[in-house]
């Protein structure tokens, strides 16, 4: 504990960390990400285990055989329906059949309210397509999990739902169900309910042989399902022989070894995939808007092969698995894990084991700041400090002439000078190293003109403005689509352009005005630390939330904004500057299109359908973030945004004059 | 007791003389009557309920009425002297009926259990004869009626009023009331042994040899009832009786519970048995199936052919029933066992909402605010004026504010009476009185906020949520669609057959809800513990060491002991293995050793002044 009572060491540490910020910050930064990535590798994770001991998967003894047959006589009979008229949503045919069975059915209706007023029905039908024939193998499984539904050991009621439009369906439902209003999804009341729903699963079946079985565990806003669901699920699988992925990548065989090469590649490959899907904040499919209203749920996606080794019923011994552990839960998921990342369908990381190289990843930027506030800090301190005690000292001595009758302990008087002595000596020292820090950093004495927070307020200032325009200006702006008549998605991605650009601009703007012409002089020490503390503070929060934004957005943002700073050379401002927009927020969107769009046949291609995939990305976040409430939209244009502009001011630091 | 039409002057003649013997032996108090109830249901469910009502021609405010017992079992007559009960209402339920689609059943009972009791004006200190008396009745149906406390009773204020007879004035205030339920108690056997055995044959004969646990607890719903009232001795009142009605429910779900997947059913595939004897003891014994959907579509088809077939018109509507005489069927010593044979495809009974129908349930997410709403439809086209009851726990804090009744998006006035909770230890009660207009739904809805629990007062399953007692509705209808409740006088099911009344009470309880209230991880203390422990042992260690160490001077020329020569033999070795490198290292840093050397004398200095001190 030298290192909280000895002042000695302690300073030792705080000057180690002034004078060697620029080296620790990148050692950090660099040991966090390769931590992180080596978080993949099968010693440094842990196998999946059942924590919620009532679920009991091992137990299910499969009553489905009996109804095999009718699995099969359904599918026909859905299949003849289908072919007898494409267009037919199926709706009226499948409440029949429901309710010839006994079950309580009920039919809801909605509509969407779109939040921009010009939208074409097209887009609407292009972001949630009506598919009535991915829906049919999902009916058969569905019924003839009903027939087996009205056996007496269920302890919990089983919902049915049907949806169409997708995610904008399931919305639908789940509003009315918990009655929560929605501004742009009207849905008329709904007759049937049960009570707290404790787990979805979301069924997307093909029509053909079932080669594998996908998981998608993602939901809205980064939201994962309780752990202990996803094994259940990927335990069940396994028991009826089939093969299961997440997001289409397998487990590498352990034939030869957990901990070799290859397996660390493929692990990597899942769980980058994993966190891929799960930056985005959009869910992965229907079962995403489930967990909002803390319903665990995943989706089980069949994936098709002609000649693929699973047919329908091993889907639905699959979901009677799934119904009959989840019959068994005593109390909803609450034990096991609910922030994790999957390296394989058998391995995960927990929240204790990522945490911690994000935390140095994100402590780069921490570091850096110690160049001015350890600098500032212990300029003050130490004259704090020494004043401080010679007044101690003066009253001292003034009390002891004062009372003059009790006999003075010359001891204690020859300690507090010693004591005197010694802090003013450290204080010395103290301010010796900031100066000598400052010389490092600045080489000059800093006109008093260019010091304080007033001249980094405007700075500030338009930086929020722009993030508030950037975050309203989808809903503002396309108000006047009609007139220039053009596409929404196109006029969202214009509007966003255009205020970038200007942002982009907005020092140039501000030298202008601020009398002399060609400086930009601000306290860009101060604006940097600010900055930097709330691009840490903004990461650190998206951390607790869906870590995978947070760790795309630290990777590439902390090493260019730590590292930036006002330079004489020209070379150098215009490197920072390139490098400074391409962790900007329109460029990283540009960048994820271009990794979607990844296989093209041409450079050309690439740009274009990279461009394509981002105005459309750029578009449905916005539709989400109407829609669903997600957080992604608000959380690029109102926080990192904002933040990045902040950074964008420093290269144009004139750096003669303000040195 | 009024004989039905059907009886010849004999057996009336054999009667009389019955009564007069009985009254000649000088006990001709009680009568105990045996009745099953069957009448199938939409969607192949069937519901069939026992009715055992025990008759006690005394007054129940006689002190000297429970002195002497016959059929009425003594166990209870005890508890009701001696805490004063004047009526008591028990129900144990599991699972929820479904008024749409099952229409009302005889007795209505939410999930879980239900006790309300009218005590006599003479009781003074109500609150503790209910406390006891919650007690007394825990253990004698082997339920956790003793979890009835002030955080969960309360004192409706229009709801529940006095069944049976009553001083005048009596119920006019409602202090004399008490209700209470418990929307987890799980109902099983242990419930169903005593229950029955209060019943004069036990099920060693009569109808209750058709219980059978294994088929109830098999079975979609099932209720056992316990109801004690005074009520008239004969038509013109001037005596009082006590009738004591057990009753138990149970709707099977005929099609998935057979092999064969019909809907057909018979005693014996309900009950797992046929029907063999009477109970002795029984003045009637009688089995009836409502045939009132059978009458038009000729469904199924029942065998052996009933004794009698009854039309009653109740209100506007007429029913149909089919009559067993049990007792004169078994004297021909065969069995009995009724069956209904569906035609062949069969055609299942539609679903035909009753009047009146609720859906309650909660509204919002999160563990910050909830909501409860319930939707209460009216099929009628009549305006119903009904009475809600609603009972929320103290944790659930209600905000009056947010109350509501809407019709189709126009709110309707209500009269209420709030009483609001206090914490652990009153719960919430909302009563209202409003208008249903006709064919609408009306929803009422209020918001609430979920309070924190202490960590002690978590159950140990406390992420299963908690529960909330159902609402109920009480009404008075016109019409008896779907309504199977015998009338006022009499809980004896053949009374229905001579029913000519023309309002129907019936009392509908919602579903019971779950709500989960914001629940620590109950590991984290022990985590916390480590964690404070850890961060205790290193800091407040080394704190500790360095405010209590004192330094003291050495006298070097001190004798020393062995263990100090060693130590210092091997001090020396150290220090010569180290000195080459300090020697370098002052060369690097001369103003190092500059201040390291000032910090030591000081040091020196400060251990001097101590240890001189």
């Amino acid at each position: 504990m030298g290192l909280l009572t000895n002042e000695q060491s302690r300073n030792r540490v705080v000057s180690l960390l002034v004078q060697h910020n620029q080296k620790l910050s990148v050692l950090v930064y660099l040991a966090g990400i390769s931590w992180f990535f080596a978080l993949a590798y099968q010693p440094l994770n842990a196998a999946t285990y059942f924590s919620e001991n009532a679920l009991l998967p091992g137990l299910v003894e499969s009553h489905l055989p009996s109804v095999f047959l009718s699995v099969l006589q359904y599918k026909e009979q859905v299949e003849q329906e289908a072919k007898r008229d494409p267009k037919v949503t199926l709706q009226d045919w499948v409440y029949k059949k429901f309710d010839s069975l006994g079950i309580e059915t009920f039919q809801q209706n909605f509509s969407v309210v779109y939040p921009f007023r010009s939208l074409s029905s097209k887009v609407c039908w292009m972001s949630a397509p009506l598919r009535p024939w991915h829906r049919i193998q999902r009916i058969s499984v569905h019924i003839a999990g009903i027939k087996d539904a009205s056996k007496p050991y269920w302890s919990k009621d089983i919902i049915f739902l049907f949806s169409d439009f997708d995610e904008i369906g399931a919305m639908a439902w789940l509003d009315a169900y918990h009655e929560t209003a929605s501004q742009y999804i009207l849905t008329n009341g709904l007759e049937g309910r049960s009570g707290a729903i404790q787990a979805a699963i979301n069924l997307e079946l093909p029509l053909d042989n079932i080669n594998y079985f996908n998981l998608k565990l993602e939901g809205l806003n980064g939201q994962l399902p309780n752990l202990d669901l996803v094994n259940l699920l990927v335990r069940l699988c396994q028991k009826e022989g089939a093969r299961v992925a997440i997001h289409h990548s397998f487990d590498k065989r352990l034939s030869y070894g957990g901990d070799s090469f290859d397996n660390y590649k493929s692990s990597l490959k899942t769980m980058l995939k994993m966190m891929w899907y799960q930056a985005s904040g959009a869910p992965s499919g229907n079962h995403g808007l489930f967990q909002k209203f803390h319903i665990e749920s995943v989706t089980l996606q069949g994936v098709a092969k002609k000649k693929g080794s699973h047919d329908i019923t091993t889907a639905a011994r699959i979901m009677e698995g799934v119904l009959r552990s989840l019959n068994n839960l005593l109390e909803r998921f609450h034990q096991s894990f609910f922030f994790y990342l999957l390296p394989s369908t058998n391995r995960y990381v927990s929240i204790g084991m990522y945490m911690p190289p994000f935390g140095l990843m994100a402590l780069a930027g921490l570091i850096k700041i110690s160049f001015v506030v350890f600098t500032l800090t212990c300029h003050g301190l130490a004259l704090w400090k020494v004043s401080q005690m010679q007044t101690n000292a003066e009253k001292k001595e003034d009390t002891k002439k004062d009372g003059a009758d009790e006999s003075p302990d010359k001891d204690k008087e020859k300690d507090v000078e010693g004591m005197k002595y010694s802090l003013k000596d450290e204080a010395k020292t103290a301010v010796d190293e900031s100066k000598d820090n400052f010389e490092d950093e600045m080489k000059t004495a800093e006109p008093l003109t260019n010091k304080g927070v007033l001249t980094i307020l405007p700075v500030f200032l338009v930086s929020m403005l722009m993030g508030w325009m950037a975050h309203q200006g989808p809903e503002l702006l396309t108000r006047i689509v009609p007139r220039f008549r053009i596409q929404t998605e196109d006029m969202i991605i214009y509007s966003l352009f255009a205020i970038f650009t200007a942002a982009l601009a907005y020092p140039k703007l501000m030298t202008r005005k601020s009398g002399s012409p060609s400086t930009f002089v601000i306290d860009w020490q101060l604006l940097k630390s600010i900055a930097l503390i709330g691009q840490t503070l903004a990461l650190t929060t998206i951390s607790l939330l869906n870590i995978s934004q947070a760790f795309f957005l630290t990777a590439f943002m902390v090493p260019v904004t730590t590292l930036v700073r006002p330079s004489q050379q020209k070379i150098f401002r215009w490197i920072q500057m390139l490098a400074l927009v391409f962790v900007s927020p329109l460029s990283l969107m540009f960048l994820v299109g271009l990794i979607s769009a990844w296989p093209q046949p041409s450079t050309f291609d690439l740009l274009l359908q990279g461009y394509t995939n981002c105005k459309e990305l750029i578009f449905l976040g916005v539709m989400d973030s109407y829609l669903f409430n997600a957080w992604t939209e608000t959380i690029i244009t109102a926080v990192i945004f904002p933040i990045w502009l902040l950074f964008w001011a420093i290269p144009w630091v004139d750096a003669v004059n303000s040195l | 007791m009024a004989p039905s039409a059907g009886y010849t002057s004999i057996p009336a003649f054999l009667c009389l003389i019955f009564v007069w013997a009985t009254t000649a032996s000088g006990t001709p108090k009680d009568i105990f009557t045996e009745e099953l109830f069957i009448k199938p249901l939409s969607r192949g469910y069937v519901y069939s309920h026992f009715q055992f009502t025990t008759k006690w021609n005394a007054s129940i405010h006689d002190s000297n009425t429970f002195r002497h017992y016959r059929l009425f079992p003594k166990a209870l007559g005890e508890v009701l002297a001696k805490y004063g009960v004047q009526e008591l209402h028990l129900s144990q339920t599991q699972g929820l009926w479904r008024h749409k689609f099952w229409g009302y059943p005889v007795h209505d009972a939410p999930p879980g259990a239900e006790l309300w009791v009218w005590f006599k004006p003479t009781v003074k200190d109500i609150d503790r004869a209910w406390t006891e008396l919650v007690n007394a009745v825990s253990g004698l149906f082997c339920s956790s009626l003793n979890f009835l406390d002030s955080k969960n009773t309360v004192v409706p204020q229009w709801s529940y009023r006095p069944q049976g007879t009553a001083a005048p004035g009596y119920s006019t205030f409602s202090y004399h009331v008490r209700y209470g339920a418990l929307p987890r108690e799980i109902v099983c056997t242990e419930n169903l042994t005593p229950w029955k055995k209060l019943l004069p044959c036990d099920s060693k004969a009569g109808l209750s040899t058709l219980f059978n646990a294994f088929h109830f607890h098999d079975a979609s719903y099932h209720s056992l009832g316990l109801h004690i009232r005074p009520v008239c001795a004969d038509v013109d009142c001037t005596e009082e009786a006590i009738e004591l009605s057990q009753s138990l429910s149970v709707v099977t779900d005929v099609i998935s519970t057979s092999h064969t997947g019909t809907p057909n059913w018979s005693l014996r595939s309900l009950f797992g048995n046929h029907l063999a004897s009477t109970c002795p003891v029984a003045a009637k014994s009688t089995i009836f199936v409502e045939l009132t959907k059978n009458e038009d579509s000729h469904m199924y088809r029942l065998t052996p052919d009933p004794s009698s077939t009854e039309k009653v018109t109740r209100g506007p509507d007429q029913h149909t029933y089919a009559v067993y005489d049990v007792q004169s069927l078994m004297k021909s010593g065969r069995v009995l066992n009724i069956a209904a044979t569906f035609r062949d495809p069969p055609v299942l009974l539609s679903v035909e909402p009753p009047p009146i129908h609720v859906h309650r349930y909660i509204t919002g997410y999160g563990l910050d605010k909830g909501g409860i709403s319930c939707l209460i439809y009216n099929n009628m086209v009549v305006n119903q004026s009904i009475i809600y009851l609603d009972v929320l726990p103290w944790f659930t804090r209600v905000f009056f504010n947010s109350l509501t009744v809407t019709n189709n998006g126009t709110r309707l006035p209500f009269k209420v009476h709030y009483v609001p909770g206090k914490d652990r230890s009153r719960p919430h009660q909302l009563e209202l009185s409003f208008n249903l207009w006709p064919h609408s739904v009306t929803q009422v809805s209020f918001t609430f906020t979920r309070a924190f629990l202490k960590w002690t007062e978590y159950p140990p399953d406390a992420n299963h949520g908690f529960y909330i007692d159902s609402a109920t509705i009480t009404a008075i209808l016109a019409t008896s669609r779907g309504y199977t409740a015998t009338p006022q006088h009499s809980s004896c099911l053949e009374s229905i057959m001579t029913d000519n009344s023309s309002r129907f009470p019936v009392r509908l309880h919602t579903e019971s809800l779950l709500v989960s209230l914001p629940t620590p991880d109950f590991s984290m203390p022990y985590n916390v513990i480590c964690l404070a422990c850890t961060v205790v042992a290193i800091a407040f260690g080394s704190v500790h060491n360095l405010t209590t160490r004192r330094f003291e001077k050495l006298d070097p020329s001190a004798k020393k002991g062995i263990l100090t020569k060693v130590k210092g033999f091997l001090s020396k070795l150290r220090s010569k293995k180290a000195s080459p490198e300090k020697q370098t290292n002052n060369a690097s840093h001369p103003e190092d050793t500059d201040t390291s050397d000032n910090q030591n004398e000081l040091k020196n200095e400060n251990s001097s002044a101590k240890s001189s001190s």
